[in-house]
Formats: structure tokens, sequence, C-alpha cells
């Protein structure tokens, strides 16, 4: 198991965790993270603290998760990015699509 | 019990010798003061029967030195005597002497005088007896506690030094803090706090932060989540402390950016959000029990997180400092603190002055600890060491069948042996990418002809990842081959990666990313995002053999 998901104390946050390599290998994993999520005010957070690599799947797999849960009021965070995943996503200007710190 | 007879009268002496050895004494008799201190030191009397007068040193002369022999322990003297003249026996008295003894000597008397004077003397010497062992155990417990000082001074020395941004204030009550402030830097520049108060105060609260601050130090070189830190700490706490013994703790994380905080808190009075014109808005309140208490399958690490201006101010303090001055019915309180800080303009210095002016009026009963952390860009991003280059230039060929596809992941292979080599390390995550662009590009659309158009519904992208399992499983013929090509003098990788397929080019001039979003159509498209992330990490992209090798040069700068 390489993605671990928590809610924060206030349950207002709901955040997932990547270990090590996001690719494709997690696309079901991925999706079944926030699939069961109904409440549309929560605020969803891909926390890559511990995330060392990335690829083009993955990139595949954070848009599809904005598309389902375009219903959600808050925009989803990308959050704890090393540079070179940063780099990642600002060549693929993710920053217009989620809220990149 | 051993008592020195003093006196110049043979018939006194023998006498006194007599009644002496009568009631289960030793007796030593000596005819002068002079021999008195003779014999003084080898005879070690518990008492002295000493006559006035004398020819040489008179009684009251010897008293005072046979006092002084005796050191710290109580040496009674007995003076013999027969005057009744009132002004020899104040001098006496003076002298050091404890009662007299009138002649002719009455043995009840003397009998009760010596039970009670020897009595006095057993007192005194048990007391020195202790006072020694004190003594023995306080200069034990003086070097021991030097040496644990030490320890605890070089566990916790782990602590960011110089970090500009956070003012603390330590007021500990004794040598050892009960309380504990932890600071560190993640990998990726975050800032951690660990306040904890453990219980009570001196050495036995301060030993639980020598395992706290441990897991605290290792776990944030790891860049772990806080509430996975609290955890750790909690299960380190709990298997070692005693039960009534636990630690308030607050832990924060402030991201790089200064602009997200997060924070667990177990029992811990809620620290201060401050905005950035100095407006109170609202506190980090407690969520939790304290540490150390709660078994692991019920520790709850659940954080909260919010965000802050660049400015604002997080103040943390202990209760040492919250309940200053209770017990003088004006405690400060945590509004109390906010206000001096706001009396001050935040100048934290005076405000440090005034607090250490206030324990001294009011009475200091526990730890003090204060810390003003201000949320700016945390400016501590880790430098990752750059280690030179190897100048061995290499290269490698993977040529992989149907079989090796299945069941090989050659990415984490180059990865791993990549790792080892002389600065590599730091371009791991860039070569991740180009490998598992190029290396995939060419199974799913050079070998598997997978239709990337798929992707485009949620449900289709995991379609696309079911039917590629599927075509991967029936491909009976097929290869690829990975080239890497390293030239150390233009500090370059080139990589090949070539299939069977029937070649796959990308279309003319598109770079569908771009499209994706500057298009406004957001995400519409879902591929073709790894060309180009081909094209932004590395140069010269080129195709080659229609489409069916792919050919680019990473720098490795």
């Amino acid at each position: 198991m390489n993605l671990f998901t928590e809610y924060s104390s206030d349950r207002q946050q709901f955040i997932i965790r990547v270990k090590g390599k996001f690719d494709f290998s997690m696309v079901q994993e991925f999706r079944q993270a926030y699939s069961e999520l109904s409440d549309s005010s929560i605020n969803v957070v891909v926390d890559f603290r511990e995330t060392e690599y990335i690829d083009s799947a993955a990139l595949g797999m954070l848009l599809n998760m904005r598309k389902s849960l375009s219903n959600h009021t808050r925009p989803i965070q990308l959050i704890n990015c090393r540079p070179e995943i940063r780099k990642i996503l600002d060549i693929s200007r993710f920053d217009k699509l989620f809220q990149i710190d | 019990m051993r008592v020195l007879i003093i006196d110049d009268q043979a018939v006194n002496r023998e006498q006194l010798r007599e009644m002496v050895t009568e009631f289960g004494y030793s007796p030593l008799t000596v005819e002068s003061g002079e021999d008195a201190l003779v014999v003084f030191n080898e005879f070690s009397p518990d008492l002295v029967l000493l006559d006035v007068m004398m020819p040489g040193l008179k009684g009251d002369e010897i008293a005072p030195q046979l006092k002084k022999l005796a050191n710290q322990v109580h040496l009674p003297i007995i003076f013999i005597t027969a005057l009744d003249d009132k002004r020899t026996l104040l001098r006496c008295l003076e002298a050091g002497g404890d009662d007299f003894l009138s002649k002719p000597f009455d043995p009840l008397v003397l009998g009760a005088k010596l039970k009670a004077h020897l009595r006095t003397r057993k007192l005194s010497q048990t007391l020195e007896q202790n006072n020694k062992h004190l003594a023995y155990h306080s200069a034990r417990i003086d070097r021991e506690h030097r040496i644990v000082k030490r320890i605890f001074n070089n566990a916790l020395n782990r602590n960011l030094g110089d970090y500009p941004y956070l003012s603390t204030l330590f007021l500990p009550l004794s040598v050892f803090n009960g309380d504990t402030l932890l600071t560190a830097a993640s990998p990726i520049g975050n800032l951690y706090i660990f306040l904890g108060d453990f219980t009570g105060h001196g050495l036995a609260a301060a030993i639980g932060t020598l395992p706290a601050s441990q897991t605290f130090y290792s776990m944030a070189a790891r860049g772990a989540p806080v509430g996975q830190i609290a955890t750790e700490i909690n299960n380190r706490l709990s298997e070692l402390l005693p039960e009534d013994m636990f630690c308030a703790a607050v832990l924060i994380e402030l991201s790089a950016s200064g602009q997200r905080l997060s924070y667990w808190n177990g029992g811990m009075n809620g620290p201060q959000l401050i905005g950035p014109e100095g407006e109170f808005l609202g506190e980090l309140a407690p969520q939790h029990v304290a540490l150390g208490i709660l078994p692991s399958d019920q520790f709850d690490p659940a954080v909260t997180t919010l965000r802050v201006d660049i400015g604002s101010r997080v103040l943390l303090a202990t209760d040492g400092l919250i309940e200053l001055g209770k017990e003088h019915g004006q405690m400060l309180g945590a509004s109390g603190l906010r206000l001096l800080l706001q009396h001050f303009h935040w100048e934290f210095n005076s405000v440090a002055h005034e607090i250490k002016a206030l324990t001294k009026e009011w009475h200091q009963h526990d730890d003090i600890t204060l810390a003003l952390l201000e949320c700016v860009p945390t400016g501590i991003l880790a430098q990752v060491p750059s280690t030179d280059l190897s100048q061995l230039p290499f290269r490698v060929r993977c040529d992989m069948t149907m079989n090796e596809i299945r069941s090989q992941d050659p990415i984490a292979s180059f990865l791993r042996a990549f790792e080892h080599i002389p600065g590599f390390k730091p371009h791991r995550s860039a070569l991740f990418t180009l490998l598992s662009e190029s290396y995939n590009n060419a199974i799913d659309h050079g070998l598997l002809r997978m239709d990337s158009r798929l992707k485009q519904s949620p449900d289709g992208f995991e379609r696309y990842y079911v039917e590629r399992e599927r075509r991967l499983l029936e491909l009976e013929d097929g290869l690829i081959t990975i080239e890497v090509d390293y030239k150390p003098e233009s500090k370059s990788l080139t990589f090949t990666v070539s299939d069977s397929g029937l070649g796959f080019l990308p279309q003319k001039g598109t770079n569908v990313a771009e499209e994706n979003t500057e298009g406004a159509i957001g995400g519409e498209v879902n591929f073709g995002r790894g060309l180009s992330l081909i094209r932004e990490l590395a140069r010269d992209v080129q195709w080659l053999h229609g489409g069916r090798t792919i050919c680019f040069v990473y720098l490795l700068q």
C-alpha cells in the first residue's frame, strides 16, 4: 500500500498521500480513494510530501479526479510538492486547474 | 562509650574511674590538660570530665581546645568543681562546658548526667553521619546531573539553530526542563515545531523529552506528516512513561510558503493565531488528549490545516506562563499574554524581559516556555549536496521481449542503478519521468496500438488500463530496446527507446497539454501530456524509423 487517506480533525479536509511512485499502477487505488466522498463541501488535498516520482499517467489521474469532483465547491489542493514534482505540474500548467502550494 | 577524666588529684581520678567503670563505660584518666590534648585523638572520648582548678592549663582553657578537636560532633564536657562561685561557673559555661559535677561525687547524679550527655553525643554522632551521607549523595547527584544535562543538551541540539522567524523564551524551574520546544526542517522546506509540557517538572519530567525529541527529529527529517509524527511520539511515550505521566503537546507544520499551517494539538492550551495587523484570529485549540495516554489503536492522528496570511503570527506558551500569578489571584492568562505582546508591539525581547520580571514578582511554580512564530516563507529548503558527476562514460542497452515486458519493471531497475552513480541522484525524478513516458509510449502506442482518446472519460481512463493489460497478455511478438548513453564531457544522457511495432508519430505541431489548458477546455483531452513532459525536460527530441524510435538528450545540470 502506497496510498494513504485521512480526514482532518474537523472533517473539512480529505487528504490523499501517495508514497514513492505515482504512476499508472495507482489508477484503481487512487480512484477508489476519492470515489466515496459524498460531501461536496469537503476540501480535497493531495499531499505530495512522500511522492518521489510522477509521470503523465498520474497527471491524468489528477485531472480525472478533478472532473469527478467538479461538483465540489472548493478547488483541489496539491500540496508539499518537491521542486522536481512542481516542475512536472508546472509544465502541464496544473496551476490553472488546481491550487498548488 | 569512652570517658576522659582530667583531674590533677589522684583521689578524684581514682574515684571517678571506678564509678565510670561501674556504669559500664571505658574511662581513661590523665593528670593535666596538656596530657589530655596528647591522648585525645587516640582515645577519642565521647565525654569529658574536666577539673576546673588545675595547675598549668585551667579547665576553662582546655575545654575550647577539646571541643575543637571533636570537630563537628558534639563533645559533652562536664566540669568537676567544688566551687560555688557563680562567676567561675559562668566562665566554664562560656568556655563550652555543658554541665557541672560537684564534689564530693554522688554516684547517682554522675550516672544520670553521663547517661543524659552521652545521649546527646549519640544524637550528634548520628546527625554527623547523616550529614556526611547527605553530602556524599549531593555530590554524586551533582555529578550525575552534569552528565545527564550533557546528554539532554546533545539530544536537543538538533533544533534549527538560527531560524530567524521564531523567537523563544525558556524559564525552567530547575536545571532540567519539563517543557520542550523542538524545531526541524522537512526535506521540502516546511518547518516543524513541537511544543511539549510533561507532567510535573525537574528531571522526572524532562526525561520524557529524550524519546520524544529523537522520534521527532527522525520523522521530521523524512518529511512525515504531522499526524504521523504525533502517532509515533505517542507510541514511544505510552510505552515508556508511567501511567500518571503524559505530555501535553502541540505539533505544528508551517509550509515552505509560510501560508499553510497544519497542527495536531493534544491537551496543550491553544496557541494563538494573530493576523498580520496584530488582530486575534483564534486558537489552535486542542482536539485530542495529551501524548503518552492512549494506546496506539485508540490514538487519533487527525490534524487541522488552515491557510494563513503572510505576516501572521503564532503565539505558543506552556501552562507555566498562562497560569503565572494564579496563586496571587491575578493569573496572566492567554489574553493577558496577548495583551502583553500587543503592548510591546510584538517586540519579543521586551516581552521576555517583562515576563522575567513577572516571575520574580509573582513567584514561578512551573517551567515556562514562550515562542513566537512568524508565518513567512521559511527559506529552509534542504540543499541537496551536489556531488561531482561521474567521469566514467557508459552505455547501457536493454532488449526486452514480451516475457520481460510483461514481468519486469525496467524503469525501476534503471533508476536503482542510476542512484549509485555519482551526481545522478538529484536527477532521479526527471529521469523517472523521461523513462516512464518513453517506455510506456513504446508499449501503449508502439506495441499495443492503444487509443488515447479512450482516456477522456473517468471510466475510460480505467478501461484504458484494463484494455492495456489485456492486450499486453495477448501480444505474442514484441521487442522494446532501451539504450542510455552517458557522456561525462557534455554531462549528457542520451536515451533511445525503440519498439518493434508499427511506429508512433505525434500529430504535427501539437502540444496537447497547452491546448488543454490555454484552450480553456480544462482537461477535456486527457492524453498527449507525456510527450510535452519529454519535450520540456529533455532536448533534441527526435523520432526515427518511422516513429518506432524516440531519441532525446537529458542534461545533468
